[in-house]
């Protein structure tokens, strides 16, 4: 019998895991694909979010939290964390106008600075000429959606928690003090269910007879491989907002190269992850009006998939011991490690008995692309696997490649989480090869998406 | 520190043939490759409808890789020459340094592959490093490919390799449908019925580090045609 029982292994599920771990309970986390943090993850834009509106709502107030977590979080689990800064440009007199009312509005709630002219040309000589001013908001960052989810992942797994990938679950029952997960890869029993499984939330929601509206609503970005085009995270401000997205904008990676987008598409599949050449022409459209010039060399293009179940994230228990953790849209990336505190929150109020682990592993990420030379060449002493580079572009090792195929066959967990074939294609193929030779099964990132046949 | 005259980097076909020269032309020479010497014309060679038509270079490589000694490790500055390798970092002060890093497939992102990015999408340099190691990456092969001789040669060595191949112009978009992996592909309003993509739209060098050095071969030609390279390397000889 486990304690805690985790549907989905999305960053939600994931830090959920990661703040579990650090109690003496039994949880297992099941997640249908091959690799944690493929589905809505993966899509979403990287983004730590200074704030979202309105202020007063669930969103708002986590994501403010899950912001001030983020530098402790990204320590303690040792993921990627940059506070590049938000820049909302005024492009017209009516948004300049309104500047100092902005700012006085925004400052109640997170730190915001009114910048002229040309200070921001200064700080992003790219930006058109003609722009009349803005506001900075210096907390907003970016992270690699993938490895953060990837940090929280590990740090679970060290510290206990059991993960079952490429399990689905379809059915649950209920028992007297307990629920049945029926998945593809067995049954199994647990006191507490948590339903974090995105897009697909209302059908495991569904399970237990609660009705759950999930709206699929994608999102598509335009990758460029220039670095350092821009610097923060730009968007115009907008004359009108829009009640559903905040509108994306040129943002940046967390390795500096340029990512616009993303835009909110209605779909009727939660699978749809298309990205047309209307979107494209759209994105470059309305955020190249805001520079001299586009980012160089366009490297990928990609779309997520947003799980919409109103205006506000929805946490809550429809029956005893089930918690929904649904309609994560953005800023659930940001929110998460404080969705994570709330939940366990919620577990202790409903009677789960939380007794911190005296001992809690950590897990130390090794990127030779940010050691020092003397830093690579120890390493290299102790496992010679770091010293044969696979992908030059990223410069990422064998040794980090081979430490995420042990646990993942997932060609897209590779590269997600370690960087490696994200600016060129030349090492693909050597990442394929090594990833059969290690576990004679590659996929892209689950079942039907088999690499080699 | 090691002083020498000449690094190369890359022993693929140029690098060889340059070490090749400058070593005798007496020069203290090192030439490294990140993965093995011969580049991808060891890859050509495990293909059979590749192998005879690169025959000529094929066998020189096959050649130059008995007498040069080739050092693998990865070169990760240029000035100086920094060489990351299973053996620990290595230095060397180099009076002049030759790229022949190659050349790469342009990524399909770039060649307007659009729709959903789902599994059995490769560039051609992928798709053949793949089958060369004797993998299975599909059965019906839609190549979508810009004109250029080595398009027939991939043609005929899927097919031989008792693939389906069907071929496409890369013109405008390239639509791919399908839910984990590529259940059809369309382009220019044709619909094409087959379970793997691969694109070819040229290719362009391969240098992402951005070291700096000389370069020569495929990293200045791009392409798949070695007789380019093949005199891209003369005449940069011949100036030694």
């Amino acid at each position: 019998m486990y304690d805690v029982a985790i549907v989905g292994a999305g960053v939600t599920g994931c830090f959920i895991a990661k703040e579990l771990s650090k109690y003496n309970l039994k949880v297992i986390v099941f997640e249908r694909k091959a690799a944690m943090g493929l589905g809505q993850t993966k899509g979403c834009s990287g983004i730590i979010h200074a704030f979202q509106l309105p202020f007063n709502s669930l969103k708002g107030k986590l994501c403010l939290e899950g912001n001030a977590m983020m530098d402790r979080e990204s320590e303690e689990l040792g993921f990627s964390f940059k506070r590049v800064g938000l820049l909302l440009v005024a492009t017209n007199t009516i948004t300049k106008i309104l500047l100092p009312l902005l700012k006085a509005y925004f400052s109640r709630y997170v730190e915001v600075e009114e910048v002229g002219r040309e200070e921001i040309l200064e700080m992003e000589p790219n930006l058109r000429e003609d722009v009349k001013g803005g506001l900075l908001f210096p907390s907003a960052g970016v992270v690699n959606p993938v490895e953060m989810t990837y940090a929280a992942y590990r740090f679970a797994k060290e510290n206990g928690v059991e993960f079952k990938f490429n399990s689905k679950v379809k059915d649950i029952s209920r028992k007297p003090n307990s629920f049945v997960l029926k998945t593809s890869g067995g049954e199994f029993e647990a006191k507490y269910v948590l339903n974090c499984a995105g897009v697909y939330a209302d059908e495991i929601a569904k399970m237990v007879g609660y009705e759950l509206k999930i709206t699929p609503g994608k999102g598509s970005h335009v990758v460029f491989n220039e670095r350092g085009f821009s610097n923060h995270l730009i968007a115009a401000i907008p004359l009108k907002p829009d009640r559903r997205t905040k509108g994306g904008g040129a943002l940046v990676s967390v390795d500096g190269k340029a990512i616009w987008g993303p835009n909110l598409v209605d779909v009727e599949s939660k699978e749809d992850t298309s990205v047309t050449r209307e979107e494209i022409e759209g994105l470059k459209r309305k955020f190249g009006r805001l520079f001299k010039r586009l980012p160089k060399d366009v490297i990928a293009y990609y779309a997520g998939v947003r799980s919409i179940a109103g205006s506000d994230f929805v946490i809550n228990q429809p029956l005893r011991n089930f918690i929904n953790v649904a309609g994560i849209q953005s800023p659930g990336l940001t929110a998460a490690p404080a969705i994570a505190r709330r939940v366990v929150r919620v577990l202790a109020a409903s009677g789960l008995e939380l007794k911190r682990k005296e001992k809690l592993i950590k897990y130390k990420f090794t990127r030779i692309r940010e050691l020092s030379e003397d830093g690579i060449e120890k390493l290299v002493e102790q496992n010679p696997d770091y010293g044969e580079v696979i992908c030059l572009c990223n410069l990422v090792s064998k040794a980090e490649i081979l430490e995420v195929v042990r646990d993942f066959p997932s060609f897209d967990a590779v590269k997600h989480i370690t960087r490696a074939g994200m600016g060129c294609n030349k090492c693909h193929a050597d990442i394929i090869i090594l990833m059969q030779r290690e576990c004679n099964r590659t996929v892209k990132d689950g079942a039907g998406s088999e690499l080699i046949w | 520190m090691v002083a020498v005259d000449y690094v190369v980097i890359g022993a693929g076909y140029a690098g060889l043939k340059c070490a090749e020269t400058l070593m005798d032309k007496g020069f203290k020479t090192l030439i490294f490759d990140m993965r093995e010497s011969g580049g991808e014309i060891s890859v050509f060679s495990k293909l059979s409808d590749f192998s005879s038509k690169y025959e000529k270079y094929i066998e020189e490589v096959e050649e130059l890789k008995k007498d040069i000694p080739v050092d693998i490790g990865t070169v990760i500055k240029s000035k100086p020459v920094i060489v990351n390798s299973g053996n620990g970092l290595k230095r060397f002060e180099a009076k002049r340094v030759l790229l022949c890093t190659g050349a790469t497939d342009v990524a399909p992102a770039k060649l307007n592959v659009l729709g959903k990015r789902v599994a059995g999408i490769y560039t051609l340099e992928t798709a053949l490093r793949l089958i060369s190691d004797n993998n299975r990456i599909g059965n019906k092969v839609l190549i979508a490919a810009k004109e250029d001789k080595v398009v027939e040669l991939a043609e005929s060595q899927f097919y031989r390799l008792g693939y389906e191949v069907e071929l496409s112009e890369l013109q405008g978009d390239i639509s791919v449908i399908g839910k984990d992996r590529v259940e059809g592909v369309e382009i220019g309003g044709e619909t094409y019925n087959c379970d793997t993509l691969i694109v070819y739209g040229g290719r362009s060098s391969f240098n992402p580090l951005k070291l700096r050095g000389t370069p020569v071969g495929n990293v200045v030609t791009c392409t798949y045609d070695y007789s380019k390279v093949e005199e891209n390397v003369k005449n940069f000889l011949s100036k030694i």
